[in-house]
This record gives C-alpha cells, sequence and structure tokens, in this order.
C-alpha cells in the first residue's frame, strides 16, 4: 500500500509568475483551498492556499519568526487587512507562496501509513513529486486517503466472510 | 610560573588556548559556549589547573544572579506586561511619530537597565515594527534607537549588562555602587541620545492623522495576559530589588543568592493552586527560560581566565599596561576606556572584561587595592558597555535587532550601521571620559 494508490494526478496547478489575483480566482473556480505551484519545467516550488494569503495580511510584526504571539489589543484592525488584499493581489505567486516544501512532500512510493501521518501533521492536501527530481506527480488529500482506505476495508471485510464461509 | 607542558612554557599554551577562544569568536565559525567548554577542557588537560582549581575560578554568584534573572524573565514576560508598557507609552504621546521615537528609546533603555539587553530588544522591537508599520514610517530610526537605549540603558545597573555581572560580582561592587556610580552618568547620556536622535530623525517625521487616529484606539489592557501571576511577579521583583539593595547592604545576602531565591519563589507562587502534572510542566518551562548556551560561555570563559592568571601571564600584562601609562592613575583609566570601547565595538565584551578582570586586579599593587581601584572599574564598566554601540556585530543586542530587521523587511547592513552607530558610540565615550575625569580622577 503506498501513496500512488491514493493519488490524485490533479492537472490543477498555479505558475510562479501568475498574480495572486488569479490564483486565488483559480482556487474559487476548482473549490480547493490549496494547490500547488508548479514551474516550467514540470517542478515544484511551492504551495499556494489561501493559507499563504492570510499570512500575508497580518501586520509585519506578526509574520514574522519571534514576533508579536496575539494582536489581541489592536481594535479596528479589520480594515487595514481587507487594504492587504487589495495590496497583495497584482504581486506574484511565487513572492506569496510557502516555499518550505522540502518537509511536507510526499513521493509516489511513500507508504500509505506515513502518508497518513504527514497529512495529520502538516494538513491536506500535500504535494507528490518524483523523489530527487522535484518533478510534479499529484497530490493526496485526507479524502483520497480515506476513500483509499475504504476500498482496502471492503476488500478486507470480503476476505473476511470468505474465511468464515470457509469455516 | 616557568612550568614547562611537553617542553613548551605553560604560559604559552595557555595564551594559545585563549586566542583559539578569540579567533574562534571573530570568524563565527563555532558556538560560543561550545569553544570556551573545549578550551576550559583542553587547559584542564593540559594541566594548566586541575579540576578544583578550575571549579574554583568559576564565579557561581554571577551564574546564579544570570540563571535567576533569566527565569523571572522568562516567567514575567508571559503576563504581557512589556507590550502593555509599550503601548501604554505610545497612547501617551497620542501616536505622534516624534513622541514615539522618544518613548520607545526611553523604554528601551529603563527595560536595559533591569532585564538583559538582548531579552529587552526582543520584547520591544516587534512592537516598534508593528507601530512603524501602522504609521507607516520608516523603522530604521526606530530600530537604531532601540540598538543604541538598550546598549546605554545596560550600562546603569549592577544586572543590566553581563559585564557589570562579571565586574560587580569579581570586585564585589554592589547593586547601589552602580546606581549611585553609574546612574547619574547614564541619565546624562540618556538625555543627550534623546535629543539627538530627535534632531536628526524625530524631529522630521510625520504621519497621517488617520493612522494616528487608528492607533489610539489600541486597548492596552488587553494586552495583558494573566493577572494573577502579573502581581506574583511585581511582589517577586520588588522583593529581588530590595534584596539587591537592603539584602545586599545589611544582610550581607550575595545578589547570586537573592535572584535564585527570587526565582524560586515565583516558580512556587506561579504554581501554586495547580496540581503536581502542572506545576511540573510549568516549573520545566520556566527552567527552559534560562538560555544554557550562555550560562556555559560564562563558566568555560572563568576556567580560561584562570588558567591565564595561574601562569602569571595576566599580572604581566598589568605591568606592561602600567608601564605604558608611566604608572600615571589617570592615564590608565583613560586607557582602560578607550581599549575597552574598540575591542567591544567589535568582539564580545564578555571575554574581553573577563580576561581584564585580574589584570586591573592585580594593578592594586601600583595604585591600591580595594576601593582605590574604583574609578578603573568604572572606567571598564563604561567602555564595555557603551562601547558594544560602536559597531552591528559589538553587542548581541545589536544583533538581535538587525535579524528583526531582517525579517520584517528592512535590513540594516553593517556600513550603514557604522556610519551611525560609531560617531554616536564616540559621543557616548567622550560624555564618559569627562565624567570619568571630574568625578574620579580628579
Amino acid at each position: 500500500m503506498s501513496c500512488k494508490e491514493a493519488l490524485i494526478p490533479t492537472s490543477i496547478h498555479i505558475a510562479p509568475d501568475q498574480t495572486v489575483k488569479e490564483a486565488l480566482h483559480l482556487l474559487e473556480e476548482n473549490h480547493i483551498r490549496t494547490a500547488p505551484v508548479v514551474n516550467s519545467a514540470g517542478q515544484l516550488v511551492g504551495m499556494f492556499g489561501l493559507h499563504s494569503l492570510m499570512e500575508d495580511l497580518l501586520p509585519m510584526a506578526a509574520q514574522i519568526k519571534d514576533g508579536l504571539t496575539d494582536l489581541d489589543f489592536i481594535v479596528g484592525g479589520a480594515p487595514g487587512a481587507a487594504k492587504k488584499i487589495r495590496k497583495v493581489g497584482p504581486k506574484l505567486v511565487k513572492d506569496h507562496m510557502a516555499t518550505d516544501v522540502s518537509e511536507i512532500v510526499l513521493n509516489p512510493e511513500t507508504p500509505l501509513l506515513e502518508v497518513i501521518r504527514m497529512l495529520t501533521r502538516h494538513g491536506s492536501p500535500l504535494p507528490v513529486v518524483e523523489e530527487g527530481s522535484m518533478k510534479y506527480v499529484g497530490i493526496v488529500s485526507e479524502q483520497s486517503c480515506l476513500h483509499r482506505l475504504h476500498e482496502i476495508l471492503a476488500e478486507v471485510e470480503k476476505e473476511e466472510e470468505l474465511e468464515k464461509s470457509q469455516k | 610560573m616557568n612550568e614547562l607542558i611537553f617542553g613548551i612554557p605553560a604560559q604559552y599554551i595557555a595564551l594559545a588556548i585563549m586566542g583559539m577562544v578569540y579567533a574562534v569568536i571573530i570568524a563565527e565559525k563555532m558556538n560560543q559556549a561550545v569553544i570556551a567548554l573545549v578550551a576550559s577542557s583542553l587547559a584542564i588537560i593540559f594541566g594548566l589547573l586541575n579540576q578544583e582549581q578550575a571549579i574554583e575560578a568559576i564565579d557561581f554568584n554571577t551564574l546564579f544572579l544570570l540563571i535567576g534573572m533569566m527565569v523571572i524573565v522568562g516567567i514575567m514576560k508571559e503576563t504581557g506586561i512589556f507590550q502593555y508598557v509599550a503601548i501604554v507609552a505610545a497612547k501617551s504621546v497620542r501616536a505622534s511619530p516624534r513622541g514615539l521615537l522618544a518613548v520607545l528609546s526611553l523604554i528601551t533603555a529603563v527595560f536595559s537597565a533591569f532585564l538583559d539587553n538582548v531579552t529587552t530588544v526582543m520584547l520591544i522591537v516587534p512592537i516598534v515594527i508593528l507601530l512603524t508599520e501602522q504609521l507607516k514610517l520608516k523603522p530604521f530610526p526606530f530600530l537604531l534607537a532601540q540598538i543604541i537605549f538598550s546598549n546605554v540603558g545596560g550600562s546603569a545597573t549592577l544586572i543590566g549588562d553581563p559585564p557589570n555581572i562579571l565586574i560587580g560580582s569579581a570586585v564585589g561592587l554592589s547593586f547601589m555602587d552602580f546606581m549611585v556610580n553609574m546612574g547619574p552618568i547614564i541619565i546624562v547620556e540618556i538625555m543627550v541620545m534623546l535629543v539627538v536622535f530627535d534632531f536628526f530623525w524625530g524631529r522630521h517625521l510625520s504621519t497621517s492623522m488617520r493612522a494616528r487616529a487608528h492607533l489610539l484606539r489600541y486597548e492596552p489592557n488587553k494586552a495583558l495576559k494573566n493577572h494573577g501571576l502579573l502581581i506574583k511577579s511585581f511582589i517577586v521583583l520588588g522583593l529581588v530589588m530590595a534584596g539587591f539593595t537592603v539584602g545586599h547592604n545589611f544582610l550581607h545576602i550575595e545578589t547570586g543568592t537573592t535572584a535564585l531565591a527570587g526565582a524560586a519563589l515565583l516558580m512556587f507562587l506561579d504554581g501554586f493552586g495547580h496540581n503536581l502534572s502542572e506545576k511540573n510542566k510549568k516549573a520545566h518551562e520556566a527552567f527552559h527560560e534560562v538560555e544554557w548556551d550562555t550560562i556555559f560561555f560564562f563558566l568555560g570563559l572563568f576556567v580560561v581566565v584562570a588558567s591565564l592568571e595561574h601562569t602569571g601571564l595576566l599580572a604581566l600584562a598589568a605591568g606592561k599596561i602600567t608601564e605604558f601609562t608611566d604608572g600615571d592613575f589617570t592615564k590608565t583609566g583613560m586607557a582602560i576606556l578607550w581599549v575597552s570601547t574598540f575591542f567591544s565595538a567589535f568582539v564580545n565584551n564578555i571575554p574581553f572584561v573577563a580576561t581584564l578582570i585580574p589584570v586591573i586586579e592585580s594593578m592594586g599593587d601600583t595604585f591600591g587595592h580595594g576601593e582605590a581601584l574604583n574609578p578603573l572599574w568604572w572606567s571598564l564598566v563604561l567602555g564595555a558597555c557603551l562601547g558594544g554601540n560602536g559597531t552591528l556585530i559589538g553587542a548581541s543586542a545589536n544583533v538581535m535587532v538587525a535579524s528583526f530587521a531582517d525579517r520584517a523587511g528592512h535590513p540594516i547592513n553593517f556600513m550603514k550601521y557604522l556610519i551611525l552607530g560609531l560617531p554616536l558610540t564616540l559621543l557616548t565615550i567622550v560624555i564618559a571620559n569627562i565624567y570619568l575625569l571630574l568625578v574620579y580622577f580628579m
């Protein structure tokens, strides 16, 4: 049982030099929250999602490492955050995506149990790439993983019934 | 002592070990604590001193004071009190950029006098970045002020900066001694720097009324997280300050004991009313606030410096220095001030001060022991602490501010800092020099 069984070989991906606005449009059209960012050579270079956008809406002091850990005291900050959406819209995806993907990538041979562990630790979906070349293959999500597990369960139950009837 | 180790004079070995520590620190190739431990191990293995002598060389009073204050501040920062003070201050000047530059500088100076400088800037710089972003101001003058004022403020008290802890502990100068001797000059330095910053930056700053109105809506009370803990922290802090002053002078309780007792009391109060597993978790977190690498850096240095001392090398250096200054007390004091300034501007001032302490102590043969040497100690304090402002790598607080600036997308490079920081440093040293001459060397 490995990752490729739960793989969604999706073609939905974003180019690094698309604008944030275009990328958000793509997410909305496809009813997804996160999409892989793939360069012209077909390699995964980052992930872009609503989460990355949210991060950009925070004041810089809360985005940085060791920065502010709560913003309780800022009253009436919403219009400022809203204006930031306008500001990041025309910017390029490559400057606003999560680039530290090495921690979260899977490859087609990753065992399914490790895939489940990674999904629980790093969220869903996760990108799947060819090992070494970083060539983008597809994604696995909680749904695709569960779907595959249900299939496996059906097979297991069939075997169990077979065993019972043989006894 | 002309002992030979493997046919090599012990002095050369001691010098080589100390040289290695400095070289590695300057080259930034290894963690400072690790190199200090490697060096102190070598000193013992080569027989420059045995383990018993090494343990004797470790100034546990300094280590206890550092550990105790780290625990207390580590627990206290969870209460949000430092952010609260900064936001209240910003509102008190009606969020005017000019006023903001002054109050944020002042807060950093005052906090640095009582907390570690690095801790201070780690607490205040995120607020500085937030407020300057809200007011659409360039953060550079504010960040520059954070560096300068943290080092100036830190000079004022026994616990403000590690060199002071080292000197105070080794020589027996008390918290009150520091307050009385360094307090007035540091207040003058702070006032001068406030005027300088206002003249060059503050009076030119402007922002929109809209941005200011936005900042005035902040609710500082919401930044306070744990009122119970806040009250406990203030009680403990008050007791610790009383211990540093009254306790030290009348009950002869050393500062290390006071700080560690304070940390123990605060941990006890913090765990009060919780079940054992929560108590354990809280205590574990509190001990985690101790920067053990700093503690072991000191520990290693004490041993390395003692090995130099054992070979008689430091007494020799003291002799050379007094020879160079013609045995003149004033000239020696000025030499200490300026040499320590330039040294601290480029290298970590802690090993330098640790080395210089026994050197100055052995000058007692020329100038008289005990209180007679005090003017030289004050020269060392002012040079070592204020000198840290000289370059962007002169003190750990500077490096910390620069790293924050980088992360926030407003990098401060070495030269940009040097052009402004060095003249400001020289100004503070000239003022310090005048003070020393007028008060101690006339």
